[in-house]
């Protein structure tokens, strides 16, 4: 939390305490500041004992209290020093405080307001507001408590560069960029690193950074001209090489200057030659050149046949220039079709091949979603398989060559991978049966190709036999129990076919031991993928409390995302990482367009028009809590002896809690001895773990599902079904 | 990245601490992607926060995929963030560590990228495995 040394300071409060007890106060702050909650407490109570209703104290010990987890006391406590004394600043702003910790940005920010009415000027009270603003997005307010906060305190650097942001998320670029370059013109000569080779490693890089977000701010004001002479005159300063190589490669072709920026972007290549955006805009430098209409976004499919024909041969230049680079054989494939395409493919797999690659088909999916070209590759596997299949295995002769045949033989491995090609082939079109045949052969070529598992495993789910999936999926797993990614793959297979217990199984294999593994430390992981099956296959199973809880999980998640940033808006503003930041900043925004909230969602409405949809006396059990759901399942036999049970352990548990109760008073009394930590608390899985609770919360369960649809309208409105 | 990582490696984290590496280091992650857009690839890396006699960096995770290993990508995303940290950061050298019995990741440290091994930090790892610590200096290439 924010330092609060101007608490107390200048209090327009109506109680004002004697010299003694404001001393005792002004500790009691840096108690609190410094995390000595303890002793702060005492501290306030020293103050209370003689001034019981001085409502600064009384607020602060709220405080304190909110920070060791005793909540509601908390807001008693700072509501008590509110109602005793209405006019302190310093008792609202506290009451903001513990409103934003908990999440509750109206009130907060309404608390903060009622501050900032008694003390307007009060820079704590200020910035606290400021972080609230942007967190939700008062983008106005955020800019004008900023404003304020320089205006106050202009010979802080932070408050410039906080100034700036504000005007730039607010969409005022000039004014961000005026900001910026008015702060540079305060700064003393001698502070500035003109041409001195700063020894301060930290201070040139925040220099550096502070100079490059001007450039991106020039840059989305289109300013490109700007940009450029900025950066030429100012590179010295600039640490982020790459960065700056980009940008102007970028703003080259954005002034037309096409000649530099193809030559710009082919340097860009030479450093990271898998660089889709280099070649892109390489491409489009290359048509501009060539006096040929540019492309708007890459889909050689929609473009006329000059164009790609001539891309074709771009991308086939730079395959030659490039030979290590798998990015420009790719992008020919794209660019040509019929014998074009095969030439190219028979060409790109072989090695690939040779060298076992799995990712192969993976990296050639793209082109299933044109049966003639899935045809052709189809069609060129099956000829290797043939040709590899003989005593001297061979590949056959290239499409291109005149060649009767390589020289030497392939080694045998390269079968079993154009094997397992066809297999995902015959798969993703849709021949499950031809695909598990070709994966039976390459398990009897090599029975331990792990790989070639999970492709049977894949057809088979598609097939529809997913109990027969899971079975082949749990095979290749203890082939190699090490590998987390096969273990995952087979809990996922097994979700999906509604045996959650075997996924919850096999992937608490590897979350840590004991009572900090399991469904909790998946959730404290944020392992949402997982969450989501088991909410989906819940679902299926019509347990839906259970569904509810997973899917709910995953909601919580994204608002964790979502609270995750609030830190950083003080300290990207120190640590100057401003590009970064805002980048984030417009992430965040939309956050919940990421497919797996829409799954949860998509989930969570699905279910609620579900039990909307059953009958009362079904509806009826879904409130009860567990203990009265045990009840009604019982037969009045048993209900009787359940009822005495559970009478029996209350009893035995206001003993001991009695016991213990008498134990601490005895221990307080005695020294204060180590001893053992307080047990973990319960984390949110652990709490209700089937959802009973969340469910009996929810009243109206149609009202429920249209809020969740109102969410999917919102953020993906084209996936309504 | 943070679903690569759960897939790939037992030390995980949550999705803050990811943050904190974009906005403290931001040069120092990259992420490798398929032809379908998906991650398949990370790295994460950061800056010595301590003050020391040399600056350096330290590789906090890296992994790929089993999908979509053999393809050389661990190896340049691992160029990519040592290129980053010595045109940034200045940085002298860069250490991580690695559990001694994972043979694949010391080939690639020890003989693809020429790290050596510093020194052994006994029971690092939550499952009570010795790692080596390692380093590679920049500019012994």
């Amino acid at each position: 939390m924010a330092s609060k040394s101007s608490k107390g300071s200048t209090s327009s409060s109506s109680s004002i305490l004697p010299s003694k007890e404001q001393s005792l106060f002004r500790n009691l702050v840096q108690l609190y500041e410094t995390k000595q909650y303890k002793k702060s407490i005492k501290v306030a109570d020293q103050i209370l004992r003689k001034y019981p209703n001085h409502g600064e104290t009384l607020a602060m010990k709220g405080l304190v209290l909110s920070c060791i987890d005793r909540k509601s006391e908390a807001y008693e406590l700072v509501r008590l020093g509110l109602r005793s004394d209405l006019r302190s600043h310093v008792c609202w702003h506290v009451y903001g405080l513990l409103y934003r910790a908990d999440r509750d940005y109206k009130e907060a920010s309404k608390a903060y307001l009622q501050a900032l009415r008694i003390d307007k000027d009060n820079i704590q009270i200020l910035r606290d507001l400021a972080l609230l603003q942007i967190q939700n997005r008062d983008l106005d307010g955020f800019e004008s408590t900023r404003r304020t906060l320089l205006t106050l305190k202009p010979n802080q650097k932070n408050n410039w560069i906080g100034f700036a942001v504000a005007n730039h998320v607010n969409g005022n670029l000039n004014a961000a960029l005026n900001v910026l370059e008015t702060y540079e013109g305060t700064l003393n000569e001698s502070t500035t690193a003109n041409g001195k080779d700063s020894e301060n490693q930290e201070e040139r890089y925040e220099v550096s950074e502070l100079e490059m977000y001007k450039v991106m701010i020039m840059y989305e004001n289109g300013d490109y001209e700007k940009v450029y002479e900025y950066l030429l005159k100012n590179e010295s300063k600039m640490v982020d090489k790459l960065a700056v190589a980009e940008m102007k490669a970028k703003v080259l072709f954005n002034l037309e200057k096409i000649e530099d920026s193809i030559r710009a972007f082919d340097d860009l290549l030479k450093i990271n030659s898998e660089n889709r955006e280099y070649l892109s805009y390489y491409l489009k430098c290359s048509l501009r050149m060539n006096e040929m209409e540019c492309f708007e976004t890459w889909n050689p499919d929609l473009m006329v046949q000059e164009l790609r024909d001539y891309c074709l041969s771009v991308c086939d230049d730079l395959a030659i220039k490039y030979p290590d680079s798998m990015s420009f054989p790719r992008a020919a494939m794209e660019f040509s079709r019929e014998d074009a395409f095969l030439k190219r493919a028979d060409v790109f797999v072989r090695p690939l091949l040779r060298k076992a690659v799995p990712s192969l088909f993976s990296i050639l999916k793209h082109f299933y979603s044109d049966p003639a070209k899935a045809r052709i590759l189809g069609n060129l596997m099956e000829s290797f398989r043939k040709s590899l299949n003989q005593d001297s295995p061979q590949f056959p002769p290239l499409t291109s060559s005149e060649n009767t045949s390589e020289s030497n033989p392939e080694q045998p491995h390269v079968l079993l991978w154009v094997l397992y090609y066809l297999v995902l082939h015959y798969d993703e079109v849709g021949e499950y049966e031809k695909a598990i045949e070709i994966a039976d052969l390459g398990i009897s070529h090599t029975d331990s190709c792990i790989d070639i598992y999970l492709a049977k495993a894949k057809a088979m789910k598609h097939k529809g036999d997913r109990r027969g999936a899971v079975e082949i999926m749990n095979h290749a797993r203890k082939l190699d129990l090490s590998d987390r990614y096969l273990n995952h793959k087979c809990s996922k297979y097994a979700m999906q076919a509604d045996r959650v217990d075997l996924a919850e199984e096999w992937i608490s294999l590897f979350t840590r031991d004991g009572e900090f593994g399991g469904i909790q430390a998946l959730y404290d992981m944020q392992c949402m993928w997982y969450e989501l099956e088991a909410g989906d296959a819940f679902l299926r199973l019509n347990e839906f409390s259970k569904a509810l809880k997973r899917y709910i999980a995953v909601n919580r998640h994204f608002d964790d995302i979502l609270e995750d940033q609030f830190d950083f808006h003080t300290y990207c503003l120190r640590k100057v990482t401003l590009r970064s930041y805002i980048n984030t900043i417009r992430m965040e925004n939309h956050v919940k367009e990421q497919r797996y909230y829409i799954r949860s969602v998509k989930g969570l409405a699905r279910l609620f028009f579900r039990i909307s949809n059953e009958t009362e006396e079904q509806q009826m059990m879904r409130r009860m809590t567990v203990d009265e759901l045990e009840l009604e399942k019982a037969t009045p036999a048993e209900r009787k002896k359940i009822l005495a049970k559970r009478k029996k352990a209350q009893l035995k548990k206001d003993a001991a809690a009695e016991s213990v109760k008498l134990k601490a008073e005895k221990d307080e009394s005695v020294t204060k001895k180590t001893q053992k930590g307080p047990a973990r608390p319960p984390g949110w899985m652990e709490i209700d773990p089937d959802g009973i609770e969340l469910l009996r919360n929810v009243s109206d369960y149609q009202e429920e599902a249209f809020k969740y649809v109102n969410e999917l309208q919102k953020w993906a409105p084209n996936h309504i079904d | 990245m943070q679903a690569v990582n759960i897939a790939c490696l037992p030390e995980n984290y949550q999705m803050k601490y990811y943050m904190y590496h974009i906005l403290s280091w931001p040069q120092l992650v990259f992420v490798a992607e398929d032809f379908n857009g998906k991650v398949v690839g990370y790295v994460l890396a950061k800056m010595e926060e301590e003050p020391s006699a040399q600056i350096h960096g330290h590789i906090t995770s890296v992994a790929v995929l089993r999908s979509h290993r053999k393809l050389g990508i661990a190896k340049k995303l691992m160029l990519a963030a040592h290129c980053a940290m010595r045109d940034n950061f200045r940085a002298v050298y860069v250490s991580l560590h690695v559990r001694k019995s994972n043979a694949a990741a010391k080939h690639l440290y020890i003989d693809t990228l020429r790290y050596k091994i510093h020194d052994i930090e006994a029971k690092y790892y939550a499952d009570a495995e010795d790692a080596y610590d390692m380093r590679c200096y920049f500019n012994s290439e």
